[in-house]
Formats: C-alpha cells, sequence, structure tokens
C-alpha cells in the first residue's frame, strides 16, 4: 500500500472512477468528487494527502476550490488538471508559478503516480 | 478609421469569437472522451496484466469495460456529428433553415456552458418550420441571447429556447434569469441587433434584475444581407 490518499475532483464521474479503480489496483487509495462543493465535503470528513483538482469545474470554479483547499488545509498538496489549449493554458502557466503541478489531459497513470510522489516528497 | 469599418471589424471579431468559443467547447468534451477511452484501455491492460499473475476475470466486468467504451465512442461521434453541422453552417451566406434541426443543434452544442454554470438548457421547437436565412449569423445571434441568459443560471437553473411559426416567419425566445452583473451588457445588445438586422430579423430584449427574455423574429425569406 502507498502511504498517501488521494482526491480526484472532476466532473467526468467516468473518467475519475476508472482512474480510482486503476489506481486502487495498484494499490494506492483514492476517492472522488465531482464537484467543488462535494470535495470540500468530502475533505471534511476524511483525511487526504493529495488532491488532483480539474479547474474547469461546474459551480465553484476549479481555482475557487483550489483557493479554499489551501486555506483550510494547507498541509494538502493540490495538483491540477485541465485539457490544453486557448486560455487554459494561460491558468496553467499562472497556476504553474503558484504550485508547481500541473497534469495535462488525457491522464497517464503511471505519469499521475510519479507527479503525486515526487509532490508529496518536496512537500 | 470610418464607422463602416470599425462596425465590419467589430463584426469579424464578434464571428470569430463566436466560432472559437463553441470548437472550444466541444474539443474540450472530446479530449475528456479520448481521457475516458484511454483510462478504460488502460484498465483493460491491468486487467491483462493480472491474468499474467493468475488473477481471473469475470466476463460481466469485461462486457461493462465493452460497454464503456461504446458509451464514449456514441458520445464522441455525436459531438463531431454536432460540430460538423455547426461548421457547414457557413457555407451558404442563405439558405433554407430547418429551424428546429439548426437550433437544436445549438442548444445540443451550448448544454455544456449551462453545465458549467450546474443550470440547464431546455428546447421546445415546431417540427417542419423552415426559413430562408443566414444560418450562422441567425445562429450568432440566438448564441449570445444564450450566453447572456447563462451566465445569470444558479444550481438547478434553466434556459429555455422556444421556436413557433409566425405568419412572417419564425419567432425565437429565449427566455432565464437575469444577466449576471459581469456581463458587459449593452456593448452586446448593440451587437446583437446588429447582427440580426442584417438579416432584416428583428430582436427585442427585455431584461429585468429577476428575468432575462429575448425575441427574434425572423422573417420568412431573405435572398441576401440588408447591408
Amino acid at each position: 500500500m502507498e502511504n498517501f490518499r488521494l482526491l480526484l475532483i472532476d466532473d467526468e464521474e467516468e473518467l475519475v472512477s476508472t482512474l480510482v479503480e486503476r489506481l486502487d489496483m495498484r494499490g494506492i487509495e483514492a476517492e472522488y468528487a465531482m464537484s467543488g462543493i462535494a470535495a470540500l465535503k468530502l475533505l471534511e470528513q476524511k483525511k487526504f494527502d493529495v488532491v488532483l483538482l480539474d479547474y474547469k469545474l461546474p459551480g465553484m470554479s476549479g481555482l475557487l476550490v483550489m483557493e479554499e483547499i489551501n486555506k483550510r488545509y494547507p498541509q494538502i498538496k493540490v495538483l491540477l488538471i485541465t485539457g490544453a489549449g486557448g486560455p487554459e493554458e494561460e491558468i496553467t502557466r499562472f497556476i504553474e508559478l503558484r504550485s508547481g503541478e500541473v497534469l495535462l489531459k488525457p491522464i497517464d497513470i503511471e505519469v499521475l503516480i510519479e507527479t503525486v510522489k515526487k509532490s508529496l516528497k518536496e512537500k | 478609421m470610418p464607422p463602416d469599418k470599425n462596425r465590419e471589424d467589430e463584426l469579424k471579431r464578434s464571428e470569430l469569437t463566436f466560432f472559437g468559443q463553441i470548437t472550444a467547447s466541444v474539443t474540450h468534451e472530446m479530449n475528456n472522451v479520448i481521457g475516458i477511452i484511454e483510462q478504460v484501455a488502460g484498465l483493460l491492460e491491468d486487467l491483462a496484466v493480472g491474468v499474467e499473475y493468475g488473477r481471473a476475470i469475470d466476463p460481466e466486468k469485461l462486457k461493462g469495460i465493452s460497454a464503456r467504451i461504446i458509451t464514449q465512442t456514441e458520445r464522441g461521434t455525436d459531438l463531431i456529428k454536432r460540430l460538423n453541422y455547426f461548421a457547414h453552417t457557413v457555407d451558404e451566406p442563405v439558405c433554407d433553415c430547418e429551424m428546429d434541426e439548426l437550433l437544436q443543434n445549438l442548444v445540443d452544442l451550448c448544454q455544456r456552458f449551462a453545465i458549467l454554470q450546474k443550470g440547464s438548457l431546455e428546447a421546445e421547437l415546431t417540427p417542419y418550420l423552415t426559413v430562408r436565412t443566414n444560418p450562422f449569423v441567425l445562429e450568432q445571434v440566438v448564441f449570445i441571447a444564450l450566453r447572456l441568459s447563462i451566465s445569470g443560471l444558479q444550481k438547478e437553473g434553466i434556459v429555455k429556447l422556444t421556436c413557433v411559426k409566425i405568419d412572417s416567419g419564425a419567432l425565437i425566445t429565449v427566455y432565464g434569469p437575469a444577466v449576471s452583473e459581469s456581463e458587459p451588457k449593452e456593448a452586446t445588445l448593440e451587437l446583437i441587433k446588429t447582427l440580426a438586422e442584417l438579416y432584416n430579423m428583428t430582436i427585442n430584449v427585455e431584461l429585468s434584475e429577476q428575468s432575462s427574455l429575448f425575441k427574434l423574429s425572423v422573417p420568412n425569406y431573405i435572398d441576401e444581407a440588408v447591408s
């Protein structure tokens, strides 16, 4: 068992549920939420070490969710996932400056795990 | 710069913005579809590796995975069809437009904008209603009205688009919540009126603190742009 717990936040349920299943097969504990509000509720109930967050979420935007998590749970490492192209690239650059970790969709699971491990080491 | 040149530039910018917003939204969704297929394929690979280590696979699990791939390919195909239909609306400056087909496609393309606001779009369209107009400009005018209404959507809110036959052609309405304060209303309303007038359409806008209502009359027949 890897010694970190991961929360995935993305409104594409099929995507995050499959990722959670594949992470589980690799012995990594992961859960998912499909909105910022649902994620914040889950964070109140359970302990996570890393949050993987899609910045384009329905309702509360990914950036707002990130700010909220940084404020309430500064110990949690937040990584951003995004599609490539257009203004998203600008936001990606902005986030890179702040958190240093951005993953581009489609996500390679091995890259995801390596990035999470690396970011936890840097904490 | 002469006023006509300014207006022309503004209309061109608006066309490109419209085209860009639709294609960006669809390609974002396509990226998600590809991402899901990639993950599901990865899951199959993980299961295959498990078999190499002596783990059994439940055939029902495989059937489920196959169904998930099929669902996503259907979703992707549908997205491509919608985008392709939309892209072809620039082919002719004026043509016979099946209103229910044209507007339903636009509503489907814009659904994601509403979902991002946690709301949804609904359409009630009279079938077999055809008008001769510029489909791209018509889509653009309706899109701007939809975007303004969507900007004020709250959780589970609805923006509704209707199209009915009237003596002079078609009447399209977009009804939704009050437009968000952050929207540049005046400039956008000016633009939407200019666009509508190009093809003899008339637009009536009623904005209040509670709601937004756009009524667009499209004439039965027009051969070319007015100016």
